[in-house]
Parts: structure tokens; C-alpha cells; sequence
């Protein structure tokens, strides 16, 4: 074997198939079109009646801070922070989509509902059908978070899986 | 007493089920462009044409995707997913019509050489990178997949799991791909080569 046929060194081979790959590499990538990935996802998850009617809460809820929003004569300064403070934690938890947070939701909604009986019981100066509107609207949320509850409950029971008891 | 479930499954409500699946499907979209074609590439090293390593490179990568989508979790428990797409690009590629009808897995067959591509979109390779591949050919099945991985710049460890061998054993298939290597390119020293 002649001095020119001799074989390669270790780094004279690392050296052309380095070269070879990064030629074949820009090659193959300026020639070949791109992956192609599938963009379809999966059909969101299905929304169950329970988060159907967490949403009608949470609609209820908005309403309720519209027409608090329109009672500042009749709520006194401090009362209005405090009923707002208690629909903004419900409203949190119904907007949550998280089952788990309807005791959290029931106990926000009753705060509320009270702090606006207290402003009709001994606050307002006189009947004003505004307030009414308002403490039905929290009552018929409370209502029908108290109703989510129970039926979540009876499914627990029925599937017999772990659910969460609140005193 | 008020006594409230069901539990989601994992804790999870829809939105935020939705929200992971989102996320776990950009990441592939970026592994996917990432590995493509390196791995068309690994696939050509290895003997496939330039056809056959872009369909079997995306039939590994549709595969991973599917998996992805069905069992999140399977796919993420893969230590190595760069490792996994190609051991399924090879398996992909070993299945492909008229190509080694009888063999479905990794197993090397003494004496099989592969032929120069024909006439593909790999007559374009000029010079070098066409000896380096016609050399790298001429290696049997089980030296050409180790030298594959290492010209891809990848670890023994991925050769050495694809052949079912310890490293030990896959460097040293190595080495000796490396001195046949040495020998068939021996024109092509490094003064020769432009930088």
C-alpha cells in the first residue's frame, strides 16, 4: 500500500463524515418538504350538565353585580364592598369550572344573599325594588348552587366515588 | 352535611384537560420539526432512499402522535423520545414493501449490503458526501446502523439498544466499521477536503 492509500486517521474520518452529514443534513433539508403534523386535536372535552349549570350561576352572578353596580345610593359605602367582596369569591369558584368548589360557591352565595338582607333589613331607607331584584337574583343563585350540590352528592354516592364532605 | 363529587378524573375540569392536550401537541409540533430530518438523514445513512426515509421518518412521527393523543402518559414515560422515533423510523423503514419481506424487527443479517441509491433525489449529492455514503453502504447491516447513529453525532447507547447489545459490544462493532471506513475513503484525506 502506497504513503496516499494509507488509511485515514481517526480525526481525518470524524472530519469527513462530519462534512458528509452536515452536506447530506442541508441537502435533505432544502430538497424534502417539511413534517407534516397533524393539527387536528381532539374534540374538547364534552362540557357535562353540572358545568352547564355552574355557568348559569356564574351568569347569575354577573347580573347581580350589574344591579349592585346600580344601587350605590341605597348601599352604603362599606355594605357594597362587603356584598361585592362575597359575589366576587362566587363568582371565582362558579367561573372555576372545577366541581370540586361548589361548597366553596354555596358558602360565598349565602354570605352574600345576607349582606343583602342585612342592607334591606335595616339599611335602606325605604322599599326599593332595585334591592329586591338584587337579593332574589342572589337567592335564586343560592338556590340553584344548593341544588348542584345535592345532585353532585347523589352521583357520588351512586358511583361510589371519593367526594368531598363539608360540614 | 353537604357531601359533593363526583371527582374529575385527575382533578382536571374540561378547560384545563383541553388546555394540556393543547400544550402537549405544540410541544410535539416542535419535536417533530426538530427530528424530521435528522432522521431522514440517520435513514439514508443507513441505506434508505430519499423517499423512503421521508415516509418512513413520518410514519414514525404520525406514530408518535397518535400515541401522544391517546396515552399522553405512555409517550411521556419514553426516556428518549429522540431514540424512540428512530427505532420506529428503522422498523418503519424495514417494513416497507419489497425491503426485507421477512424480517420485522432490528436484526442484523450477515453478508446484506445495501446498494447505491438509485436513481433518487439523492443523485444530487455531490463528491464527498456521495463516497461517504456509498462507502458507508458497502458496511453490513449491523456496522452500517452503529455508524448511522454515530455520523448523526448520537451515543452507542442508542445503537446498542437498538441491536439488543451491550455498548460495550456496539463500540466495538464500531471501531471496526471506523477501520473498514478508513480503508475505503483513504483518497479523501483532510488537505483534500475543502473546509
Amino acid at each position: 500500500m502506497s504513503t496516499h492509500d494509507a488509511p485515514l486517521s481517526d480525526d481525518d474520518l470524524d472530519h469527513l463524515l462530519s462534512l458528509a452529514h452536515a452536506d447530506l443534513l442541508t441537502y435533505v433539508s432544502t430538497t424534502a418538504a417539511p413534517v407534516s403534523v397533524s393539527a387536528a386535536l381532539p374534540a374538547k372535552t364534552p362540557i357535562s350538565s353540572d358545568h352547564l349549570r355552574l355557568r348559569e350561576i356564574a351568569r347569575r352572578l354577573v347580573d347581580t353585580e350589574v344591579l349592585a353596580g346600580s344601587l350605590t345610593v341605597t348601599f352604603a359605602a362599606d355594605r357594597a364592598y362587603e356584598f361585592r367582596q362575597a359575589v366576587d369569591r362566587a363568582l371565582d369558584d362558579a367561573r372555576s369550572e372545577d366541581l370540586r368548589r361548589v361548597p366553596d360557591l354555596l358558602r360565598a352565595l349565602n354570605v352574600a344573599l345576607a349582606r343583602a338582607l342585612a342592607v334591606a333589613l335595616v339599611g335602606a331607607p325605604g322599599i326599593d325594588h332595585r334591592l329586591g331584584e338584587l337579593i332574589v337574583t342572589v337567592a335564586r343563585a343560592v338556590a340553584d348552587a344548593g341544588d348542584l350540590a345535592g345532585d353532585l352528592a347523589r352521583k357520588a354516592i351512586d358511583a361510589e366515588t371519593p367526594c368531598r364532605l363539608e360540614a | 352535611m353537604t357531601n359533593v363529587g363526583p371527582q374529575e378524573p385527575h382533578g382536571d375540569t374540561p378547560t384545563a384537560t383541553y388546555k394540556r392536550t393543547q400544550a402537549l401537541n405544540a410541544h410535539y409540533v416542535g419535536f417533530a420539526g426538530r427530528e424530521y430530518y435528522p432522521v431522514v438523514c440517520f435513514l439514508i445513512w443507513l441505506g434508505a432512499t430519499m423517499e423512503e426515509g421521508k415516509a418512513a421518518a413520518q410514519e414514525a412521527i404520525d406514530k408518535g402522535l397518535k400515541l401522544l393523543l391517546r396515552e399522553p402518559s405512555s409517550w411521556e414515560r419514553i426516556a428518549d423520545q429522540s431514540r424512540w422515533v428512530r427505532q420506529e423510523a428503522v422498523s418503519a423503514w424495514l417494513r416497507m414493501p419489497g425491503r426485507h419481506p421477512h424480517r420485522q424487527a432490528l436484526v442484523p443479517l450477515a453478508g446484506e449490503l445495501e446498494p447505491d441509491p438509485p436513481d433518487d433525489e439523492l443523485a444530487g449529492l455531490m463528491g464527498l458526501t456521495a463516497h461517504v455514503m456509498s462507502a458507508i453502504r458497502k458496511l453490513p447491516f449491523e456496522h452500517r446502523l452503529i455508524m448511522a447513529f454515530s455520523v448523526c453525532g448520537l451515543p452507542d447507547s442508542y445503537a446498542a439498544a437498538a441491536l439488543g447489545m451491550s455498548e460495550h459490544e456496539s463500540a466495538a462493532i464500531r471501531e471496526e466499521a471506523r477501520t473498514m471506513l478508513k480503508r475505503e475513503l483513504a483518497g479523501h484525506r483532510r488537505e483534500q477536503v475543502p473546509e
